[in-house]
C-alpha cells in the first residue's frame, strides 16, 4: 500500500538539491516549525534487526533500541547527510542521546551532526508553558540560523495548515482499520505512519488521497486488538499478531494513533499555538498526569476485543501505567495480554502466548456496523 | 575503632568514631518521627535526594530522602522480599529498583517487617522529574500514602560546560544557566505556598539566608575533608566511612548537628592524615568508585584490601559537596539554593559534566584504576558511564564495569564479583 523500501530516499533527495534535512526522533518535535523553516523535516529511521557495535560502544544496555538503532546509524555514517539534529526532553533515551551526541561531537571523537534540544517541559503548568514558550522560540531561530531564511508568521500558518490537513486525511484513513468490519490491516497503517515521519507533507498528502478514493475495501480478518506500551516503528508485533489470528486495530503509542495529536489551533498566534500543541496536546512519556481516561476511551473507540501491551526490555516508565490501564479494562470487561521484557523488534517468543489470547478474545466474529 | 557488623549478605568496616555517632543519630531522627508526626501531628515529607531540602529544614518539617531509606532497607536485606511485592501487583519486570523500593515497602503494609514499623504518611512527597519513570513512581506512592505529590521539573541543559566543577561555587547562575534556574525558584515558590497552606507556618526568608550561610560552612568543612583524603597517602579513610559522614549530615544540612559533624569528621579525618593512619596496611593500589553506593552489601569496599592493598579512596559523595553545595554569591537565597538543585542529578550522570570531573578527581587523588556500577535497571544510574570509562582509559586510568544494583541484592555473588575485580586489577592494574 506503502513503499518504505528506502525510507531516507526523499529527504536525501532534497540534500541533493541544496535543501537542509533535519532529524528529529518522537513526536513532540514541532514539524510544522521545521517545515515552514524550509527544512525537510525527518524521523530519523531505525534499522530494527541491525547489530548495533558503535552505538554499544558508548551507550549503555538500558536506553530505547530505536535510540540505539539511530545512534548506530549517526555513527556509521549512513545518515551522514542530515543536516541537524532536533532531540526532545519528553523522552529520557532520547534526550540522554542529545547529551551523547553532543559531548562525541565536542570531543572530535566521532563526526555526527549538530544536535539541538527541544526542552519542552509536560507539566501542564503555566510557569512550564511559559518556559516552553521561551524554547520554542529558540528553536525557531536556530533553524533561521541554520537556512538563512526568516521563519515568517505567513511561513508558519502555511505549515500548520498543511499538517492539519494530512492530521485529518490521516484520522480518515486510520478510522478504515477502526470501523467494524476493519478495512485495512493494522501493519498497513503503521506504514502510513511511519511514512508520514518521511515525507514533506505536501508530497505525502496525496498518497492520503489516493487510498481515501478507492473506495470501499476488503474486510479484513482477525479479532480486533490495540497495541499499548512501547512504540513501534515498524510493523513486525502487528504481522505477528495478524499472524496469531488478531488484527491491530488502533495503536496506542507514539509512533502510533498518538503520533499527531490533535489538529494546531489556526486562530491563535502560529508560535504559541504550536508551542500549545506540543506542551498540551500530544500524548508522550512524559505527559503528567499520565491520562488513563484517555487510554480507556481510546480503546472503547476502536471497539477493542483485546488490548496486547507490548514493552521492550529497555522500557522503565511505560511498565508503570500497566497497572492502572490493566485495572482500567478489567474495569469494563476488556481483555489484555502483557508482554514485557521484549526484543526489539519482536521475536517469534510472542507467537504462543498471541495466538492463545486472540483465540480467547475472538469466539464468534464482530457484526458490522449499521 | 574498628566497628565491625554482621547481617545476612552484608559486613562492614568502619575505621571512624564518628561513624558510628552519624548512624546514631540518622537512627535516633527516624525513631522519633512517628513520635512527632502522630503523636504530636507534626508535618513531615518525603523527598528525593536531588529536591531543595532546605525549604523543608527553613519551615522545621523532618524531611526523609527517598534513597537513604531505600538504602537502609537494602542494607536491612529486605529488598529480596520488597521486589516481590512488587511483583505480586502486577508491575512488570523492568521497573526502576532504587526509586521504588520505598513504594514497595509501603505497599507492602506490613509495620512488623519495615523498619521502626515504616514511614508515617507525609504532608507531601516530592521529586525532580529526572528520567520518565519518576512520575509514574511518585503518583503511585502517593495514592498508596494517601498524600500528594509536588512535582518540580527537570529541565535540559543547552549550556555545557566541562569545568563546571571549578566554577560552581560563584558562577553559579552561569553554569545552571538563569532560565533554569528562574524556573526551579516558581516550582519553589509553589512548594513554600503548598506548605504554608497545609501547616498554616510561615516560610521566612532571612532564615533561609541563615542557613545557607551555614550550609556553607558545612559543606566547607567536607570538602576540606575530601581534599585530604584524596591527597594524603596513605588514604586515612575509606569510602564506607566516607559516606554516612558526607550525606548523613547532607539529610540535616545547616543545622546545628550537621555543622558539628561536618567538623568532627574534618577533625578526626586530619588527626588520621597526621599520624599517618592508613585505611588498609601496605596500600598499593587506589580505587575509585563510580554510582551509588552498593548499599546491600557495602562490606565489599574492604574485601580488596587484603588481597590487593587496594583501597577504595573516591566514590561521589564526599567530593560533590564543594562544587555541588557551596553557593558563595547568597544575595537571593532562593536563587543560589535553586542553582544547587536544578543541576544535581544531572552532572553526575550525563557527559559531559560526569566524565570531565571523574577524570579530574582520578588525577587529583591518584587513582590507579576505577570500579563502575552497572545496574540493570535504572537508566539513570547506568548512563554516562560508557562515555566516562573511555574518558578514564583515555586518561590512563583502566576501568571496570561492575554488574550490580545498588538495592536489589538478586544475582549478587560477593565472592565471584570479588574475584571478577581481582582479575581485572592483576590483568589491568598490577601487571
Amino acid at each position: 500500500m506503502i513503499d518504505l523500501g528506502d525510507r531516507t530516499r526523499a529527504a536525501r533527495e532534497f540534500h541533493a538539491a541544496g535543501g537542509p534535512v533535519v532529524g528529529f526522533l518522537s513526536n513532540d518535535v514541532p514539524i510544522e516549525l521545521l517545515h515552514a523553516a524550509g527544512c525537510f523535516p525527518l524521523q530519523l529511521p531505525p534499522a530494527p534487526g541491525m547489530p548495533t557495535p558503535r552505538a554499544d560502544e558508548y551507550m549503555e544496555d538500558l536506553f530505547d533500541p530505536m535510540a540505539r538503532s539511530v545512534f548506530e546509524r549517526l555513527l556509521t555514517g549512513e545518515l551522514g547527510f542530515v543536516d541537524a539534529i532536533v532531540l526532545p526532553r519528553g523522552v529520557d533515551s532520547f534526550q540522554r542521546l542529545y547529551y551523547y551526541l553532543c559531548e562525541l561531537r565536542r570531543c572530535g571523537t566521532e563526526r555526527v551532526p549538530e544536535t539541538w534540544l527541544f526542552d519542552l517541559l509536560k507539566t501542564p503548568w503555566r510557569s512550564s508553558a511559559d518556559y516552553n514558550l521561551a524554547r520554542t522560540r529558540e528553536l525557531a531561530a536556530r533553524l533561521q540560523a541554520l537556512t538563512g531564511r526568516e521563519l515568517t508568521d505567513a511561513a508558519l500558518r502555511r505549515s500548520i495548515a498543511q499538517y492539519n490537513r494530512v492530521r485529518r486525511k490521516l484520522s480518515a484513513a486510520l478510522g478504515l482499520r477502526r470501523c467494524v468490519p476493519s478495512r485495512l490491516p493494522g501493519a498497513a497503517a503503521l506504514d502510513l505512519l511511519a511514512a508520514s515521519q518521511l515525507a514533506m507533507p505536501e508530497d505525502f498528502e496525496p498518497q492520503l488521497d489516493a487510498l481515501l478514493a478507492r473506495g470501499a475495501l476488503d474486510p479484513v480478518p482477525g479479532a480486533r486488538v490495540v497495541v499499548a506500551g512501547s512504540a513501534h516503528d515498524q510493523p513486525a508485533l502487528h504481522a505477528r499478531i495478524a499472524a496469531a489470528g488478531g488484527q491491530v486495530v488502533a495503536d496506542y503509542h507514539w509512533r502510533g494513533d498518538l503520533l499527531f495529536g490533535a489538529e494546531i489551533d489556526e486562530h491563535q498566534p502560529p508560535l504559541t499555538a504550536i508551542c500549545r500543541h506540543y506542551h498540551l496536546d500530544v500524548i508522550g512519556a512524559r505527559t503528567y498526569p499520565t491520562p488513563v481516561d484517555g487510554f480507556v476511551d481510546f480503546v472503547r473507540a476502536a471497539q477493542a476485543q483485546g488490548v496486547v501491551f507490548f514493552y521492550y526490555a529497555a522500557e522503565e516508565a511505560l511498565t508503570w501505567d500497566h497497572v492502572p490501564q490493566r485495572q482500567a479494562l478489567d474495569a469494563i470487561g476488556v481483555p489484555w495480554l502483557c508482554l514485557s521484557m521484549q526484543a526489539y523488534p519482536p521475536d517469534p517468543t510472542v507467537d504462543a502466548p498471541l495466538r492463545e489470547f486472540c483465540a480467547r478474545i475472538a469466539p464468534t466474529p464482530l457484526r458490522a456496523e449499521a | 575503632m574498628n566497628d565491625r557488623t554482621e547481617q545476612p549478605g552484608q559486613r562492614s568496616r568502619k575505621d571512624l568514631a564518628c561513624t558510628a555517632e552519624a548512624t546514631a543519630y540518622q537512627r535516633e531522627f527516624v525513631k522519633t518521627l512517628k513520635q512527632r508526626v502522630i503523636d504530636h501531628g507534626e508535618p513531615f515529607a518525603i523527598a528525593q535526594a536531588d529536591t531543595a531540602h532546605e525549604i523543608f529544614h527553613v519551615m522545621d518539617i523532618p524531611v526523609v530522602s527517598n534513597q537513604w531509606w531505600a538504602s537502609y532497607l537494602a542494607a536491612k536485606q529486605l529488598s529480596e522480599h520488597y521486589f516481590k511485592v512488587l511483583d505480586a501487583r502486577g508491575f512488570p519486570a523492568s521497573s526502576c529498583r532504587y526509586c521504588s523500593l520505598g513504594l514497595a515497602c509501603t505497599l507492602d503494609a506490613d509495620p512488623s517487617r519495615a523498619p521502626w514499623g515504616g514511614l508515617p504518611r507525609p504532608t507531601v512527597i516530592t521529586a525532580r522529574l529526572t528520567c520518565d519513570c519518576i512520575q509514574r513512581v511518585f503518583e503511585c506512592w502517593a495514592q498508596a500514602l494517601g498524600t500528594r505529590f509536588y512535582v518540580f521539573e527537570a529541565p535540559g541543559f543547552a549550556h555545557k560546560d566541562p569545568a563546571w566543577f571549578e566554577h560552581t561555587r560563584e558562577r553559579w547562575s552561569e553554569v545552571y544557566e538563569d532560565h533554569r534556574i528562574d524556573l526551579h525558584v516558581t516550582e519553589m515558590q509553589g512548594l513554600i505556598r503548598l506548605l504554608e497552606t497545609e501547616t498554616g507556618r510561615r516560610f521566612d526568608h532571612d532564615k533561609l539566608g541563615e542557613l545557607m550561610q551555614r550550609i556553607n560552612q558545612q559543606e566547607e568543612l567536607l570538602h576540606e575533608a575530601a581534599l585530604l583524603v584524596g591527597t594524603a597517602r596513605p588514604c586515612p579513610v575509606g569510602i564506607a566511612d566516607q559516606m554516612p559522614n558526607a550525606m548523613i549530615p547532607q539529610w540535616h544540612r545547616g543545622s546545628d548537628w550537621a555543622l558539628a559533624h561536618a567538623r568532627r569528621f574534618r577533625d578526626e579525618v586530619a588527626e588520621r592524615v597526621a599520624r599517618s593512619i592508613g585505611v588498609a596496611d601496605g596500600e598499593r593500589l587506589r580505587l575509585m568508585w563510580i554510582g551509588a553506593g552498593l548499599w546491600h552489601d557495602p562490606g565489599f569496599y574492604n574485601a580488596l584490601e587484603q588481597l590487593h592493598g587496594a583501597v577504595f579512596v573516591w566514590s561521589m559523595y564526599l567530593p560533590f559537596t564543594g562544587p555541588q553545595y557551596i553557593r558563595y554569591d547568597l544575595s537571593d537565597p532562593l536563587r543560589a539554593l535553586a542553582s544547587r538543585i536544578c543541576g544535581m542529578n544531572e552532572v553526575l550522570h550525563l557527559p559531559p559534566w560526569m566524565n570531565a570531573w571523574m577524570v579530574s578527581e582520578a588525577k587529583r587523588c591518584g587513582i590507579d584504576a576505577a570500579v563502575m556500577l552497572m545496574p540493570r535497571s535504572n537508566r539513570q544510574a547506568v548512563s554516562g558511564t560508557k562515555i566516562t570509562r573511555h574518558a578514564l582509559e583515555a586518561a590512563g586510568i583502566p576501568t571496570l564495569e561492575l554488574p550490580a544494583d545498588m538495592v536489589d541484592d538478586a544475582g549478587w555473588d560477593r565472592a565471584a564479583m570479588v574475584e571478577h575485580v581481582s582479575r581485572f586489577l592483576k590483568t589491568r592494574v598490577e601487571e
